[in-house]
């Protein structure tokens, strides 16, 4: 289970596919931007490396506060 | 060599490798060989420099007419060249086309800005995605076994003129539907369309013939649609919130104009670089031959290492700025030096070190930012077929002792001087 939450922002996205090419079981492109595949996902070295090559900067891996997500849950 | 000689050798077929090395000529190949240290050096005193690539090598500037006036500045480091690429605003892709435009036309991918370049680019990136792969792919393999039957029984011949440099304008050629009987012809345009490689007058010539010959393609796709680049292309079409939007015969044009020189010379010289380092390195190579997984990693560290294309496109400052403390006035060229940025120790433990086993780190080979290079899993793909195919075919590879070591050379563009190899046949 990874800590960080991934974020997409497709209005960056330029359709270059470092991400797929990276990540290939986390990213693709449909419509020529990046889209998030269903899980399970590829393993957390292969995502960070997915997001630092993108060159838009497009793929933000965001951390979560797992203490507060409980919380918010109940 | 002048151009009309060059010329008749192209007429006579036997001149392939004389025009390459004339073209390359003009681009800083042979005034430079190995500009590594001066970046090393230049590094400790700043990451920006006054001046473009060539006054930091002492040379003449190629393009000094095209902006007399202008400022010029240099980066020498990951961070700096990073930030100039990714900020296309500031530094606008304005700087090339006052450089290219003649020989280019006015439109271009690499010469213009967003949103019109975002919207261009989106239009054609579905030519250049990985689920098209196959439509560049299925000319590869075939293209380098045929080239391969040609020599291997001989078991020496030059790789670089040879192999290498005879593969990847035929791809786009075939890829783009040109006839068989007109591949020889397509090839001379596209040596001329190598950016600064030919004099402007001949190259716009060569880009006007190729764009010529394209239209009737591009028209009887429209007419009659097939299962091919150019059809795609006819019928790709983006809403970005301001309607729908398709290209236009000028701007599918333009693209492949500016495909031969930004897709051809740039694998090819890749693939010599990568077999001059790998004959270099004997067990490395004895290594490839057993366990081809490592080829993409391979491909990858020549890349970042020694690769094909040294600095990026200049940009235009738009706007007085400062880059790493120095001031960039407005009207500034900025040229962003990947092959610096590639070997920063701050941003690549040794970078000094060729090492496919290094861990995987992102590198600027094929820039970043908007202009990132639409093309670049095509170019990896061709990569890692080119280099299998070798090893597939050319068994226990080595240098030919018979003929000079070869160097890799060049200032704007990095090539071999050649790949003279044995195998055993």
């Amino acid at each position: 289970m990874t800590d960080f939450r991934i974020r997409l922002d497709r209005q960056r996205c330029i359709g270059a596919e470092n991400c797929a090419r990276l990540a290939p079981s986390t990213f693709d492109t449909q419509d020529g931007a990046v889209i998030l595949l269903p899980e399970p996902h590829d393993a957390e070295d292969r995502i960070r490396a997915a997001a630092e090559a993108c060159p838009m900067q497009a793929i933000h891996l965001e951390p979560i506060n797992r203490l507060k997500e409980n919380i918010h849950d109940k | 060599m002048t151009n009309d000689a060059g010329r008749a050798a192209q007429a006579r077929g036997v001149g392939r490798s004389e025009w390459e090395r004339e073209t390359t000529s003009r681009t800083g190949a042979g005034a430079v060989d190995d500009p590594y240290p001066l970046f090393e050096t230049l590094r400790k005193s700043g990451a920006v420099h006054r001046g473009s690539t060539f006054e930091l090598f002492g040379l003449p500037d190629p393009t000094k007419d095209v902006w007399p006036d202008a400022k010029r500045f240099t980066t020498v480091n990951y961070a700096v060249a990073e930030q100039v690429l990714r900020d296309a605003e500031t530094f606008s892709n304005a700087g090339i086309r006052r450089m290219t435009e003649y020989v280019f036309g006015p439109v271009s991918l690499m010469g213009s800005d967003d949103p019109y370049h975002r919207k261009y680019r989106l239009l054609v990136q579905p030519a250049f995605a990985r689920k098209t792969l196959g439509m560049w792919s299925k000319f590869v393999r075939p293209r380098l076994d045929e080239l391969i039957d040609g020599f291997v029984g001989k078991g020496r011949t030059d790789l670089y003129f040879d192999y290498c440099a005879q593969f990847p304008v035929y791809v786009i050629a075939m890829a783009l539907g040109v006839r068989k009987e007109d591949l020889e012809q397509f090839h001379e345009w596209a040596a001329k369309l190598q950016i600064a490689a030919a004099p402007p007058d001949e190259a716009r010539a060569a880009r006007e013939a190729v764009q010529s010959y394209m239209l009737d393609i591009v028209n009887d796709r429209r007419r009659a649609p097939i299962d091919d680049l150019i059809t795609l292309l006819v019928q790709s079409e983006i809403d970005e919130g301001d309607g729908l939007q398709k290209l236009s015969d000028e701007q599918i044009l333009g693209l492949i104009s500016n495909l031969l020189p930004a897709g051809a010379g740039t694998t090819y010289r890749s693939l010599g670089i990568a077999l001059v380092t790998l004959l270099e390195r004997p067990e490395l190579l004895a290594r490839l031959y057993k366990d081809r997984t490592l080829v993409p990693a391979v491909v990858e560290e020549v890349l970042r290492w020694n690769g094909p294309v040294l600095v990026a496109p200049p940009r235009l400052a738009t706007r007085d700025t400062e880059l790493a403390g120095i001031a960039v006035p407005k009207g500034s060229i900025v040229e962003a030096c990947i092959a610096a940025a590639n070997r920063d120790p701050a941003h690549f433990e040794n970078p000094q070190v060729f090492d496919p086993f290094r861990p995987e780190k992102s590198n600027l080979s094929f820039s970043t930012g908007p202009h990132f290079c639409v093309g670049s899993q095509v170019a990896r793909m061709e990569l890692v077929v080119a280099l299998n195919a070798i090893l597939d075919r050319l068994p226990d590879l080595r240098f030919d002792p018979e003929k000079p070591a070869p160097t890799i050379t060049g200032l704007w563009y990095r090539m071999p001087t050649g790949v003279p190899a044995m195998w055993t046949a």
